[in-house]
């Protein structure tokens, strides 16, 4: 069978008036049922630009896909018509931005947002899609979620908002999930609750998770294998437990010496 | 003597929603030449703090000692003195300089606010731009020609500018790369053997304090959790609120990260707007009991050469 | 290096290159005037209501006195750019210094001064230029001035959100921090970042007071010593059904000059935000 998610060989270039840039070069990974496999790098490196390639959210112009293929269950993203991809977005794949306050609608209510995402993928009407909602809000662990259905996103902290933004991910249990820096703009503690709640909800579903990071902490806590990326190529592949013990590319190994100088003193 | 004493200090702000008690009741000593790390959550008044001391906000009640003189009733030509004595260094490297004065400019300010000689300001800003590793060239050019890591040691080299006895660093790496963390940090501590300045240590970063303490500060919605040794403080956390946070932290080690016992704390921080009346940690706390809904915990010893405000440890 | 820059970013738009260049001949022109026409422009020299080209003496014609349209346009840029200029000056000497107090200090200051600004915008500027002309003697120091009163709202508005978004930032606490007084963190650090999109209005400021000065002179209320541009339209309105030029010529060139200064001033908004457009 398929797995849910392998690239290969997919290559995106920026075309602006300066000329040409590979941003992603090349990047083949797959992901397993059930997997999480860490993208990290510096910022700058591509990975964020790699997440949006398979999304085909691309911001065309400047940035083009330029080869190389995305296959979600077996089925190839780069050659779907955009129309294609608008089913595949939310339904097969969920994710998951840095920044949950902005990337929530500030005008529309919580519930307002995750029903949106179920009706356009469904065919739950108004009333069900609002007790899905309520479901999912319980699900990401919402406290008082039936309270929270008529917030707006600024009546809620960082961490609440990702909660929303990851129930609105899950809400069409994708095989799927691309989570962006997820946990970047939260604090420690409430870091801790999201990657837990990541993670359990993984577990449950057995979704294949591509978790993009600059955190090795991050990383050493949620990944099953690393990617190591750096000025837009794979520069390394392994398994978490390897990577840590035996990095083999000296820019891994030069992160993980000033992640561990930082860390250690 | 404390370098620095910070007895019952509280900050407010008025807002359009109601008092945000943003510093509520912090008492404080850092000693000469001690690094001093203050941690905790955003929004626990950590960076209110700091602000504080420098009298870039308005306190509402408490003393600030420095050097033994309370500086909290002085205007700003009476803080003269303290101004050469204390100094900060800002988080954001692209924001704390000018856009449109020149690093020397910027490094100078403090010499010509001071009344010092055209040629003593400009052999001092060549000297402070070497000390921090920056080419003396530096000083016609503008911050946006630098890397995040070189507009910071230009923000330290202003602050050294004259001799400070305590810089207070408010998350000062937080915004730079983690390669360019280590060598930022490397030079304050490099800094500090050289001229014996202190440094009040303001981060949310956990790694970072325990690599740069000698002493932790916890803070926890405008109030102090735990107040010890760094080495007390890591392997043996006293008030919850510490355990949490160190448990919360990620250790970049995959098999520990696996088998490691974690209590993930639970419920959300509550709005300084309205803190919970009694221990401020209660709502959350995995060992609150109903005393600590009626009565605030106070520092106390808890061993090791710890204060905790916790009824319970 | 920056210069360089600037130039450049302000050469790529054409209409801007256009405008300054015009404006450039003009105000050589009004430097220039007494080297080309040494009489007084008020004098009469010929025959009246000459059509231009009618006399080579006189190429673009003569008035209803027979005084020399070309002289009079050549000296009347002097006052018609003097009045723009001085006049915008007022007006960003003013709306900057009450913006910046505004938007710094906060508070009450603000309110006083937001308030006294909608004030000011809520009276029709041209009855209030008049009013002010006629109670304080038409001179062209006063209608300077009084256009400058009516025309400072919207800089001071710009200032202050300028200042604002400014006075927060770090750069501005690390002054305060070094003990900074707030004059100098005012005028030394916080308003060279604010003028660029300040300087860009006030460009249009001169602008709107060159129309301003010929309205009032063509209302028959400017100095009777200067011979503006606008008091030439006004002059001749009595002959616009036989002889139209009169009022056209100066007519024109008052537009060609507005025009030209909306085009410096779009010009200055893209070079000096260089943000806005290079995306």
């Amino acid at each position: 069978m398929a797995l849910p998610l392998e690239v290969v060989g997919l290559s995106t270039t920026l075309f602006t008036r300066r000329g040409e840039m590979k941003a992603v070069d090349g990047l083949s990974l797959s992901v397993g049922a059930g997997e999480t496999v860490a993208l990290v790098g510096e910022s700058g490196c591509g990975k964020s630009l790699s997440a949006l390639s398979i999304m085909r959210l691309l911001p065309d112009p400047p940035a083009r896909i330029v080869g190389g293929e995305v296959r979600l269950n077996g089925r190839d993203l780069v050659q779907l018509p955009e129309e294609g991809m608008l089913d595949i977005r939310g339904q097969e794949i969920g994710m998951i931005f840095q920044d949950p306050m902005s990337s929530l609608n500030p005008v529309a209510t919580i519930e307002k947002q995750i029903a949106e995402v179920l009706m356009t993928h469904t065919d739950l009407g108004r009333g069900q899609a609002r007790a899905r909602a309520h479901e999912l809000l319980e699900m990401v662990g919402m406290p008082d979620a039936g309270r929270r259905l008529d917030a707006y996103p600024h009546q809620l902290s960082g961490g609440m908002c990702q909660r929303v933004v990851i129930a609105m991910a899950i809400a069409c249990s994708p095989s799927v999930l691309i989570a962006d820096e997820p946990t970047t703009a939260l604090d420690v503690t409430v870091q801790a609750q999201v990657l837990a709640l990541l993670k359990k909800l993984q577990a449950d579903a057995g979704m294949a998770m591509v978790f993009i990071t600059h955190d090795l902490g991050v990383v050493a806590e949620t990944a099953d294998r690393v990617v190591v990326m750096y000025a837009g190529r794979k520069v390394e592949e392994a398994a978490v437990d390897d990577l840590f013990d035996t990095p083999l590319h000296p820019y891994t190994a030069g992160r993980l010496v000033a992640c561990f100088a930082a860390e250690r003193g | 003597m404390s370098l620095l004493s910070l007895r019952d200090v509280h900050v407010r702000f008025n807002t359009a929603a109601g008092v945000v008690r943003a510093v509520n009741g912090v008492s404080l000593d850092l000693a000469v030449g001690e690094t001093l790390g203050l941690v905790g959550e955003s929004g626990c008044g950590k960076s209110t703090l700091g602000k504080a001391i420098m009298k870039l906000v308005p306190i509402a009640g408490g003393e600030i000692l420095v050097e033994g003189i309370d500086i909290a009733p002085l205007d700003r030509k009476q803080l003269t003195d303290m101004r050469r004595k204390v100094q900060m260094i800002f988080q954001d490297p692209y924001g704390s300089l000018n856009p449109r004065s020149t690093v020397g400019r910027s490094v100078a300010q403090p010499m010509v606010l001071a009344g010092w000689t055209a040629e003593a300001t400009a052999t001092r800003v060549e000297t402070l731009l070497r000390w921090v590793g920056l080419p003396t060239d530096a000083k016609q050019r503008y911050p946006h020609e630098f890397s995040g890591g070189q507009r910071q040691r230009i923000g330290i080299a202003r602050a050294l500018a004259l001799s400070p006895r305590l810089i207070i660093c408010d998350e000062p790496v937080s915004a730079l790369d983690v390669s360019v963390r280590a060598q930022v940090i490397n030079l304050l501590e490099d800094l500090k053997g050289e001229f014996g300045v202190s440094y009040l240590f303001i981060s949310h970063d956990l790694s970072v304090v325990e690599h740069i303490a000698d002493r932790v500060a916890v803070m926890y919605l405008g109030t102090l959790a735990e107040v010890g040794g760094r080495d007390q403080i890591w392997r043996s956390p006293q008030h919850p609120y510490t355990k949490a946070l160190l448990a919360a932290a990620p250790v970049a080690n995959p098999r520990l990260a696996r088998t490691r016992p974690r209590t993930v704390l639970q419920g959300e921080l509550p709005s300084p707007l309205d803190p919970p009346a009694g221990c401020p940690f209660h709502s959350r706390c995995p060992i609150a009991q109903d005393r600590c809904k009626a009565e605030r915990p106070t520092l106390r010893p808890v061993g090791g050469g710890a204060l905790a405000a916790c009824h319970f440890v | 290096m920056q210069r360089l820059e600037f130039i450049g970013r302000f050469a790529r738009n054409r209409g801007a290159l256009i405008g300054a260049v015009l404006i450039l001949v003009v105000a050589l022109m009004a430097l220039l005037a007494p080297l080309f026409f040494p009489v007084d422009p008020l004098r009469i020299v010929g025959q009246p209501e000459l059509w231009p080209g009618e006399d080579p003496d006189f190429p673009l014609g003569t008035d209803s006195l027979g005084r020399d349209m070309l002289s009079m346009i050549v000296h009347g840029a002097r006052a018609t750019l003097l009045i723009g200029l001085f006049a915008s000056a007022v007006a960003t000497l003013i709306g900057v210094s009450v913006g910046a107090t505004a938007g710094y200090f906060g508070g009450w200051i603000d309110e006083i001064a937001m308030r006294a600004a909608e004030l000011f915008q809520t009276i029709p500027n041209l009855i209030f230029v008049l009013t002010i002309v006629v109670i304080l003697g038409s001179t062209l120091a006063n209608i300077v001035i009084a256009i400058g009163i009516v025309s400072w709202t919207p800089i001071a508005r710009m200032t202050r959100a300028e200042f604002l978004a400014l006075r927060d930032r770090e750069f501005v606490q690390a002054c305060r921090a070094m003990g900074m007084g707030d004059f100098r963190i005012i005028a030394g650090e916080i308003l060279p970042n604010a003028l660029p999109p300040v300087i860009v209005l006030s460009s249009l400021v001169v602008a709107g007071a060159i129309l301003f000065e010929s309205a009032v002179s063509f209302l028959g209320l400017g100095d009777p010593n200067v011979a503006s541009w606008g008091r030439l339209v006004g002059d001749g309105r009595q002959l616009i059904r036989s002889s139209w030029y009169i009022c056209a010529i100066p007519g024109v060139a008052i537009m060609i000059t507005v025009l030209c200064l909306n085009l410096i001033g779009d010009g200055l908004n893209d070079a000096l935000n260089p943000k806005l457009r290079d995306r």
